[in-house]
C-alpha cells in the first residue's frame, strides 16, 4: 500500500468523524482521518481546564475587543468565552455570506475532535413519531428509515458512549442503555412535583447526557468541576479524544492527518466512484491527493455540503452527487430563546459542592395525543434550577459589610424553562456557493438563505405560555417570560442540505447515508437529516454513522462498491 | 494648566445646555492629553487608564462597597487595578470615558454639597453618601445618566473584581474549584456537603 492509498478516508474528526474512524478501523480497514484544524491532545492542549477565575486576564469576561475582531460570530454563542475561545474558529479566515435580511449564525470548531470538545452532551433518541413526521403531515419527503431500523444502532452506540439519565420517563424519550441519573436539585424537584400534580401528561427529568456517573469502558465518572467545554482530560464525557479516537488508534489501522483541509473530492467519471480527496495543508498550502475505496464525509452538515458543491465535475456541474438538485436545500436548526423564569421561596435547600454539568428536560407534550391548533410537530423544554450567587449583589440595593455578609449565603432559588423546537424542512431554506468570496485558503464559501416559518413562530408563543403555566402551577413567583430573537444556526444544531430519502430524484442519500449518485461516498453528519425533530441530534448522527459503516463495509466485501 | 484645572474650568464655563456628548468629547480629549503627558514624564505610572486622582476615588468607593471586615476588602485584593484594566482594555473607549464623566460629575456634586470632594470627605460621610447613591441608582432614581452609568458599573466591577480574586474565592466563598459563582460551601452546616 502506497503512502497515500487507504481503504477508507474519513473527512472530519468530530462526533461523526470519530465514530466513522472507530467503526471502519475496527472492521479492519486502513483508514485515513482528515482534520482541517490543529491537533488537540487531552490534557496538554486543554489549556484552560481547571484554570481558576483569578488566573484569567479578564476574570472570565473575555478579551472582548479581540473577540470583536477575530470572532464576532463565534462569540454570539454562550459556549464561547474566555476559557473556550481557542476551540472556535477565526471568523475572518472562515467567512460566509447570507441574505441581507436573513442573518445566519454558523458556529464552528476546527481542531481535532471538532465540536465534540465543547458540545453540551445532551443525548436523546429520536422517536418513532419523529421518523414518521414527514410522511404523516406530508410537509417533506419521508424518511427512508423508521425507529425500529435505527433502534439496535442506538443501543450499540449508547453502550460505548456511556449515557447517564433516568429510564421510563416518557414515551417521548425512548430509553436504552443508561447509567444512573444525576440528581435533581431542590427547585427542580419542586417543579417536578407541581407538574406531576397539575399536568400528568407532562414529565420532568434530569437531562440525559453523555457524561458518566459510573466507571465505563475504562473511563472514570464525572468529578463535577463544571468546566466541561474546556476539555476533560479525565475523559468523563464523550468526545473524540476521550472515546472514539483511542478505540480507533488501538486497532493500528488509523492514520490521522491534522491541518488537512479537504479542497474537493476526486471523482472518476468512468466508474461513477469517488477515488479520493484533494487536501490543502493549512500551514504550508501544499496540495496532496489521497486515495481510497470509500469516502465518509463527516465534516459537519454544511461543510460536507460545501465540499460537494466545490467538487464539481463535467457530469455533476451543480455539485457532486446533486443529480436531484436538492443539495444544499432543506436546511434546519432548532428554534429556541423563548420561555419563562421564576423564583420560589421556602425551599429547605441543601448545600452542595460541585457543579452538575447539565440541566433538566421536559420532553415533548404537544401534538402527541391531541392536535395543537396553531402548529405542527413539537418542542421540548430545558432549564435549570439554581440559587442566585454573589453577582445578584450588583442588581440590588445595599453596600458594605451587610452586603458582604448577605452574599456569603446563596440567594433565592430561580428556575428557568426554555423551549427548543422542531424546525420544518423547507426547500427555500438553503445554502449555495458564493463564487465571489473565498476563505483564507482560496476555497469558495457558502451563502445562506434561511429563516423561520410561521410554524416556528407559533410554537415559540406556546413555549412561553406553557413554561409560564407550569412554573405558576408549581408555586413559583415573580414569573417573567422572555422571547429573545435568535437567528437560524444559533442553536448549533444545523441539519439538512444532503437529506436522506428513498427517491433519488428528491434526495441526495439513501437509507444507509450512501450517495445515490456516487455509491462509495457516504455522508453521515447532520447534512443527512430529513427532518429535525425537537431532540438534540448528535446521538442520532452516531447511530446513523455506525449503521452506515456496517453497510458500507459489507457492500465493499461483497464487491458492490 | 493641569487636567483637573482644565476640567474645572470646562465645567465652570459650561452651561446646563451643554450636551453630555460634547462634554464627554471634551473630557475624552483632556484625558488623552493627560495620558500622553503622563506616558512621557511619569515612569512610575501604575494605572493603564485611570489617573492617580481617579484611581483614588475608585478605590475609596469600591472599598465602601466591599470593605475589609473579618475578611479582606476590595482594596486588599486589587479591585482598583481590575477596574482600571477593564476601562483600559475591555470597554469601548466611549463607555470608559462616560464612566469617568459620571465619576467627575458625582465628585462635583459632593463638592457643591459639602465644600469638599469625596477624597477629602470623612469616612462616615463618604459611606452615607455612597449608601444614598446606591439606593438611588439601584432603584433607577438617579437623574444624571452618566452618574447612573458610572455607579452601576463600579458596583458590578467591584463585585466581580472581589469575588473572582484569589482571596475573594478562598477567604470569602471558601471555594477552591475553578468557578467562583454558584458555590456556597462555607455557609452550609458542617458535614452537609453533597453533590447534587
Amino acid at each position: 500500500m502506497k503512502d497515500n492509498h487507504f481503504d477508507a478516508i474519513v473527512v472530519g474528526s468530530g462526533i461523526t468523524g470519530g465514530w466513522a474512524a472507530k467503526e471502519l478501523t475496527e472492521k479492519g480497514l486502513k483508514t485515513l482521518m482528515l482534520e482541517r484544524g490543529r491537533n488537540v491532545e487531552p490534557g496538554k492542549d486543554y489549556v484552560t481546564e481547571h484554570k481558576r477565575e483569578p488566573d484569567f486576564h479578564f476574570r472570565g469576561k473575555g478579551d472582548r475587543k479581540r473577540f470583536q475582531h477575530d470572532q464576532p460570530i463565534q462569540s454570539i454563542t454562550g459556549q464561547h468565552n474566555e476559557s473556550t475561545h481557542h476551540f472556535f474558529i477565526n471568523d475572518r479566515d472562515n467567512p460566509y455570506t447570507n441574505d441581507k435580511d436573513k442573518p445566519f449564525v454558523w458556529i464552528r470548531g476546527h481542531q481535532l475532535g471538532g465540536r465534540s470538545l465543547m458540545w453540551t452532551r445532551q443525548t436523546y433518541r429520536w422517536t418513532e413519531r419523529d421518523f414518521n413526521a414527514n410522511a404523516e403531515d406530508g410537509l417533506a419527503e419521508p424518511w427512508p428509515i423508521n425507529y425500529k431500523e435505527i433502534e439496535p444502532w442506538y443501543d450499540y452506540v449508547e453502550k460505548f458512549v456511556g449515557i447517564s439519565g433516568e429510564a421510563n420517563v416518557s414515551d417521548e424519550l425512548p430509553h436504552g442503555q443508561l447509567l444512573p441519573p444525576m440528581e435533581l436539585n431542590a427547585a427542580e424537584k419542586k417543579l417536578r412535583a407541581g407538574i406531576n400534580q397539575h399536568f400528568p401528561e407532562r414529565k420532568l427529568t434530569v437531562a440525559r447526557q453523555a457524561v458518566l456517573t459510573a466507571p465505563h469502558n475504562g473511563r472514570p465518572p464525572c468529578h463535577y468541576c463544571g468546566t466541561c467545554a474546556r476539555g476533560c482530560s479525565a475523559g468523563s464525557y464523550f468526545s473524540t479524544q476521550s472515546s472514539t479516537l483511542p478505540a480507533a488508534k488501538r486497532t493500528g489501522n488509523l492514520t490521522l492527518a491534522t491541518n488537512s483541509i479537504v479542497h474537493s473530492i476526486i471523482f472518476d467519471e468512468s466508474t461513477d466512484k469517488a477515488t479520493g480527496v484533494r487536501v490543502i495543508d493549512s500551514e504550508t498550502r501544499e496540495v496532496t491527493e489521497y486515495f481510497s475505496k470509500i469516502v465518509f464525509l463527516c465534516a459537519s452538515a454544511f461543510e460536507s455540503v460545501r465540499l460537494l458543491f466545490n467538487s464539481k465535475t463535467p457530469r455533476f456541474s451543480d455539485g457532486l452527487g446533486n443529480s436531484s438538485g436538492v443539495l444544499g436545500h432543506y436546511i434546519m436548526d432548532h428554534n429556541f430563546g423563548a420561555g419563562a423564569r421564576g423564583h420560589v421561596e421556602g425551599i429547605d435547600s441543601r448545600y452542595f459542592n460541585g457543579h452538575r454539568p447539565c440541566g433538566i428536560v421536559i420532553p415533548r407534550f404537544r401534538n402527541v395525543k391531541s392536535k395543537h391548533p396553531d402548529f405542527v410537530r413539537g418542542y421540548q423544554l430545558g432549564g435549570q434550577g439554581r440559587q442566585l450567587g454573589w453577582s445578584r449583589g450588583s442588581q440590588q440595593v445595599g453596600i458594605g459589610s451587610e452586603l458582604k455578609q448577605q452574599l456569603r449565603d446563596p440567594g433565592v432559588w430561580q428556575m428557568r424553562l426554555s423551549g427548543a423546537g422542531e424546525c420544518l424542512p423547507r426547500y427555500e431554506n438553503h445554502v449555495r456557493i458564493n463564487p465571489d468570496v473565498t476563505d483564507a485558503w482560496g476555497i469558495p464559501v457558502l451563502h445562506f438563505s434561511a429563516d423561520w416559518s410561521s410554524n416556528e413562530t407559533a410554537m415559540r408563543k406556546d413555549m412561553i405560555s406553557s413554561a409560564e403555566e407550569m412554573l405558576d402551577a408549581a408555586g413559583f413567583t415573580d414569573i417573567e417570560t422572555y422571547d429573545t430573537p435568535v437567528a437560524p444556526g444559533q442553536y448549533i444544531h444545523e441539519m439538512g442540505g444532503a437529506r436522506m430519502g428513498s427517491d433519488p430524484k428528491k434526495s441526495v442519500l439513501n437509507a444507509y447515508n450512501q450517495c445515490h449518485d456516487v455509491p462509495n461516498l457516504f455522508i453521515t453528519d447532520g447534512a443527512s437529516m430529513a427532518s429535525s425533530s425537537n431532540q438534540n441530534p448528535s446521538l442520532t448522527y452516531m447511530a446513523l454513522t455506525a449503521r452506515a459503516v456496517n453497510y458500507a463495509v459489507n457492500e465493499l466485501r461483497r464487491g458492490n462498491i | 494648566m493641569d487636567r483637573r484645572q482644565l476640567i474645572k474650568s470646562l465645567l465652570a464655563t459650561s452651561s446646563l445646555a451643554m450636551s453630555p456628548s460634547l462634554l464627554a468629547q471634551m473630557t475624552m480629549n483632556a484625558h488623552k492629553h493627560h495620558m500622553a503627558q503622563k506616558d512621557s514624564d511619569d515612569k512610575t505610572r501604575t494605572f493603564k487608564f485611570l489617573s492617580k486622582n481617579e484611581a483614588h476615588l475608585v478605590s475609596k468607593i469600591s472599598e465602601i462597597i466591599i470593605p475589609r471586615t473579618d475578611t479582606p476588602g476590595a482594596n486588599d485584593v486589587g479591585v482598583t487595578e481590575f477596574i482600571d484594566l477593564m476601562l483600559a482594555d475591555w470597554y469601548d473607549d466611549k463607555d470608559s470615558w462616560y464612566f469617568i464623566e459620571g465619576l467627575r460629575r458625582y465628585d462635583r456634586r459632593l463638592t457643591q454639597k459639602h465644600y469638599r470632594n469625596l477624597s477629602l470627605l470623612s469616612a462616615e460621610k463618604s459611606k452615607a453618601e455612597i449608601t444614598l447613591l446606591d439606593s438611588q441608582v439601584m432603584q433607577n432614581k438617579e437623574e444624571e445618566p452618566s452618574i447612573q452609568y458610572f455607579y452601576k458599573r463600579i458596583k458590578e466591577l467591584t463585585l466581580i473584581g472581589f469575588y473572582t480574586s484569589e482571596q475573594g474565592m478562598e477567604n470569602e466563598l471558601n471555594y477552591s474549584g475553578p468557578i467562583a459563582e454558584f458555590n456556597f460551601g462555607k455557609s452550609g452546616p458542617p458535614g452537609s456537603f453533597t453533590r447534587y
